[in-house]
């Protein structure tokens, strides 16, 4: 059949179709295809009828040229449509199959969902990557290339989420997909991809991770860079790309070769101290364990304070911002670079010329490594920095204080120091708040809010009382004592809020002291009408509740009943119902069955 | 109901959403009363909502096939989230307490027995010769009904004639939105199918980009339309002329003009088949912009002849959220009575009553058997069906291919002759790309096994291709749409 007489005769009702029917009456390169029409008629009837179409078109009134064009067309499409072409040009070859054995079983509801939130883009797509993870529902065929795919996902929790968990639970089946979607020349999601192939195939990969490491782009050089780390003979090739001329790429190898810690990479990264890198590798440094590199740091310190006192102008500000660097360096080993440290930090916080306004963040930095030298002779120095330079280091002799002393020989050595509003008072109450809150974290909710009993000196409360210092008083009171008793209250006067956690702090610790009057404190303040409203509570209003004695249950639920916010509202009945519930107990025992009740719930 | 299985109340959910919301209640500890009869056949309980009374939900199996859920909620979701938290509760082997049956269910049991017996006696009185009522016609309503349909199609066929006439490369903003205007008022005929083919068209002239690939569908689009008047007239006199005649359930004409089958006219028409068992080779869900639906399609192979079955489930955007939204399946089921609608190839099917067994590797091995080995043979079908204007235009078929293989980016099938059959990715939208799959496929799969296609002859290129849905070996079947 002459099929290009067809594809002719189909350009032309097309463009009749454009321009409109309207055009067709003798339309000259339609009436041109009419006579190979016939032609081609003798052979195969059916042409015949497309000229006698054509024809009836060419000489049809505007009028009725659209039905004819119609007619002519619907004729041409039926014709079209048989003679589609189902062969094939090019070369053709087997498709290497990767052989992937994973089952295509997961159902339309349960895998859809996974691959629009993969492929898409809009809100809510990682919680759907959670759902499909707990229900298991993306170890599928389907769903690999996707999942691979959204490694480059912008919104970067959600490679994160595949790269941790879905992907790895592929296991090898992975490994073609991702080594497919690979480009070393890729941004973040190719780095992603190197490091999940990595960690699927082991040593196996260290050809690709080197080729990415040395010809890739600076994302796949730095992730390649930190897989390298671990393998040996990777070093000269480190130690080169520590002086690429990008940064993120010079930080990797910083790392890379902190790890390794050989001397050549120790000479290196000591280098890089030096130089304007100066910033970038006290990180890694800090992370190396070979504290040789620490000691040569020391060293370079040492000269550094000596550059600083002698010297003036330029010379004298870039010793004193080297200094820091090598001083943060330090940060993290102070304890087994003690006996190498303690000499420059002695000699450098006991210099007067040293002490002074432009350096003051290099002080702080070495009293704080002072401390974390944790030795005697250092915490002694420390001490002995009580009032050196008007109390400036009162905080930090107290903290070593704190350490080296009796509770009975720390209270008197500073209690008078902690009185009235001077800095080095406040520097004082600052480091006390420091060191109780430290002992605070360790503990659970319930004692939260004091220090341990046995670790201070019971003048302290007293004291802390006088000055006013309400949060500090509240963590050291232990037991009645009329001062102390006597400041808490007036505390609780005019109007507190009782949905204030100060006011809160102040009853929960006369509650912890025994004071008799407590109940009908907190509950005279609950029951106060300006404190009605409640947006939400924390643990020490829960606490408080469960404090109460049992007596109080009914006035509690009476309370709790008239509350306007009910998320607020259930929360308390349900420990109200829960203190119902317990059997009687002697008074002053309430409330701890509660308490553990009410934690079991929270976590 | 013993063994109620996650996955079987999956089955039952009607959405993904449903599913998530019914495990959380569980996780969220929200029934505070789980109880279950002595013997098992009712589950009941209480469930927390927003409001102060729980909600009173139960499942009862006392026809095990097909549970009941019945719940207090105001929910228009069937089963309700509640019903489903319910059975998970079970499922998850959270402890339930012996009960008797509450008395509103015990009287709820009883008139359904009661519904059931007088089902029982119509079937019988039936079977004993008694002719079932018959459904009457009301034949001026009818006549009164077609006069419009005819009307309608006059007023479509005068907007077809007005585009052609004036060209689709003179529409404009304006004359698109007449044309709109008109498909609105074609809502007045009673061809509802007709309007969504117009809706059809708009679409596709309002679509941005690339122009000539829409000219190239437009044209085919308005001969559908050209053709759909023409068919659709003739039939519509014949049938004023005798009121009589029977409605056409060969082709799927009627359906096009608008027409709902109902089963009870299917049966009628005895488009009815006799213990089927189908296996499902494909399922999509996709969105029909024209008709304003969702529909969930299901491709399935009959394990007796081979036939190559389609089933839609419909619903519309309005109703969306209270129709169960259809699934997977890979079970074989099994119908006493499959209705099947008219239509030339892949007619559509449907059953009310089915039960599912597990399909084993004898099953696949059957679907693989029926599989067409000569490509030019199935060509050759596929474009005597499609030929004709107003005929499913994506034919789906099962191919044996002797292999898979690679031409430059694209892919094609060969058979046992070496005969190909290019290879189209991009006929069916969907997330997984059928391209990125195929390469992960083992050796075997790739090799003289069956596959499920879809066709299309592309008007531009003159090209017949074909999608693979799906690939069925011996042991299994790979989706690769869902």
């Amino acid at each position: 059949m002459s099929v290009n007489v067809l594809l002719d005769l189909q350009q032309e009702v097309r463009r009749l179709f454009v321009t409109g029917s309207a055009l067709a009456e003798g339309d000259l390169r339609l009436s041109k295809l009419l006579p190979s029409l016939r032609k081609a008629g003798e052979a195969a009837p059916v042409f015949i009828r497309l000229a006698d179409s054509a024809e009836a078109l060419l000489t049809a009134p505007r009028t009725e040229s659209a039905s004819k064009l119609l007619e002519l067309a619907t004729l041409l499409s039926a014709i079209l449509h048989t003679q589609g072409k189902t062969d094939v040009s090019g070369e053709q070859q087997p498709l290497e199959a990767l052989g992937i054995g994973l089952s295509t079983d997961i159902t339309y509801r349960r895998l859809h969902p996974l691959l629009e939130a993969l492929t898409t883009k809009g809100s809510g797509r990682l919680e759907q990557l959670r759902q499909a993870y707990e229900g298991r529902s993306y170890l599928d065929l389907r769903a690999l290339p996707a999942l691979c795919r959204a490694l480059d996902d912008v919104y970067a929790e959600i490679p994160d989420f595949l790269q941790q968990k879905l992907i790895p639970e592929f296991g090898t089946a992975a490994v073609p997909v991702l080594r497919s979607q690979l480009d070393l020349q890729g941004g973040k999601g190719d780095a992603r991809r190197l490091q999940l192939l990595h960690s699927s195939l082991g040593e196996e990969s260290l050809e690709l991770v080197s080729e990415a490491g040395s010809s890739g782009s600076p994302e796949l050089k730095v992730a390649a860079i930190g897989l390298l780390s671990g393998y040996d003979g990777q070093e000269p090739f480190l130690l080169e790309q520590s002086r690429e001329k990008r940064k993120e790429v010079r930080e990797a190898a910083y790392f890379a070769l902190s790890q390794i810690a050989s001397l050549p990479s120790q000479d290196r990264l000591f280098e890089a101290v030096k130089s304007k890198d100066g910033e970038l590798v006290v990180d890694p440094i800090r992370k190396c364990k070979a504290l040789d590199l620490h000691k040569r740091i020391i060293d370079h310190a040492d000269i550094q304070l000596d550059r600083y006192l002698n010297n003036e102008g330029k010379d004298k500000s870039n010793a004193l911002q080297q200094l820091h660097i090598d001083l943060r360096c330090l940060n993290g080993n102070g304890h087994a670079l003690a006996n190498e440290a303690f000499p420059l930090l002695g000699k450098l916080l006991a210099t007067d010329e040293f002490i002074t306004a432009e350096s003051e963040a290099v002080q702080e930095l070495a009293a704080e490594l002072l401390l974390e030298l944790n030795a005697e002779p250092a915490d002694r120095f420390a001490i002995g920095l009580h009032s050196a330079y008007k109390g400036k280091f009162i905080g930090y002799s107290f903290r070593a204080a704190y350490r080296q002393l009796s509770k009975a020989e720390l209270y008197d050595r500073y209690a008078d120091a902690i009185k009235g509003r001077s800095a080095s008072a406040k520097l004082l109450q600052a480091a006390l708040q420091e060191v109780a809150h430290g002992q605070l974290a360790d503990e659970d909710y319930d004692s939260a809010a004091a220090v341990p009993v046995d670790a201070w000196d019971p003048r302290w409360a007293k004291t802390l009382a006088a000055q006013d210092l309400i949060e500090l008083v509240c963590m050291f009171t232990h037991k009645e004592e009329r001062e102390v008793t006597t400041y808490l209250l007036s505390k609780l006067k005019d109007g507190s809020r009782v949905n204030d956690y100060r006011t809160q702090n102040v009853l929960l610790t006369l509650f912890r002291i025994g004071y008799k009057e407590a109940p009908e404190l907190f509950m005279s303040l609950l029951e106060n009408k300006s404190s009605r409203s409640f947006y939400y509570i924390d643990w020490r209003m829960k606490l408080l509740f469960s404090s109460m004695p049992k007596s109080y249950v009914p006035r509690l639920r009476a309370f709790t009943e008239v509350l306007t916010y009910a998320a607020v509202k259930n929360e308390l009945l349900e420990i109200v119902e829960a203190m119902e519930a317990l059997p009687d107990e002697p008074a002053g025992e309430s409330g701890k069955g509660v308490w553990a009740w009410i934690k079991n719930k929270m976590y | 109901m013993t063994s109620l299985t996650e996955a079987y109340i999956d089955s039952l959910a009607p959405n993904a959403g449903a599913m998530k919301n019914g495990r959380d209640l569980v996780k969220k500890n929200s029934f505070p009363v789980l109880r279950i009869t002595a013997d098992g056949t009712l589950l009941f309980g209480e469930c927390k909502g927003s409001g102060k009374e729980p909600y009173r939900c139960s499942v009862d199996f006392v026809q095990p096939d097909s549970p009941l859920s019945r719940c207090s909620c105001p929910s228009r979701q069937f089963p309700c989230k509640h019903t489903l938290g319910l059975m998970y509760a079970y499922a998850l082997g959270k402890p339930f307490e012996q009960a008797e049956v509450p008395p509103d269910i015990a009287e709820k049991r009883e008139k359904a027995d009661k519904r059931e017996e007088k089902k029982k006696e119509a079937e019988t009185a039936e079977a004993n010769g008694e002719a079932p009522v018959k459904r009457k016609v009301n034949k001026s309503a009818l006549t009164k009904k077609m006069n419009a349909q005819l009307e309608g199609l006059s007023l479509l066929e005068k907007l077809v004639l007005q585009t052609v006439q004036a060209g689709l490369g003179g529409l404009n903003k304006k004359s698109v939105q007449l044309i709109e205007e008109q498909a609105k008022e074609m809502g007045n005929y009673y061809i509802p199918g007709v309007q969504a083919e117009l809706k059809g068209l708009l679409l596709l002239l309002e679509e941005e980009g690339n122009r000539e690939a829409v000219y190239s569908q437009a044209i085919e689009q308005l001969i559908r339309l050209h053709s759909l008047v023409k068919k659709g007239r003739s039939y519509l006199e014949q049938r004023l002329a005798d009121p009589e005649m029977p409605m056409d359930t060969e082709t799927t004409l009627e359906e096009l003009l608008g027409h709902a089958w109902q089963l009870a006219e299917l049966k009628e028409y005895g488009r009815i088949r006799q213990s089927s068992e189908l296996l499902q080779l494909s399922f999509l869900s996709y969105t029909d912009q024209a008709k304003g639906e969702y529909v969930d399609a299901g491709w399935w192979v009959n394990l007796q002849d081979g036939t190559i079955h389609a089933t839609r489930n419909l619903r519309p955007f309005r109703a969306a959220k209270a129709i169960k939204e259809e699934d997977t399946v890979h079970a074989v089921v099994q119908t006493e009575e499959l209705f099947q609608y008219p239509g030339e190839v892949n007619a559509r099917v449907r059953w009310e009553k089915g039960t599912f067994r597990d399909a084993s590797g004898l099953d696949y091995k059957a679907a693989k058997a029926f599989a067409t080995a000569s490509f030019p043979d199935v060509v050759k079908q596929v474009k005597n069906v499609i030929k004709n204007p107003l005929a499913d235009r994506n034919p789906v078929m099962l191919i044996a291919f002797h292999s898979l293989e690679k031409v430059g980016d694209s892919f094609v099938f060969k058979d046992v002759q070496g005969k190909p059959l290019p290879i189209n990715t991009e006929m069916i939208e969907t997330p997984a790309k059928v391209e990125t799959i195929l390469p992960l496929l083992q050796a075997d799969d790739l090799q003289d096994q069956a596959a499920l296609v879809m066709f299309r002859h592309d008007v531009e290129s003159g090209r017949l291709t074909a999608q693979p849905m799906s690939i069925i070996t011996d042991s299994r079947v790979i989706r690769l749409l869902y």
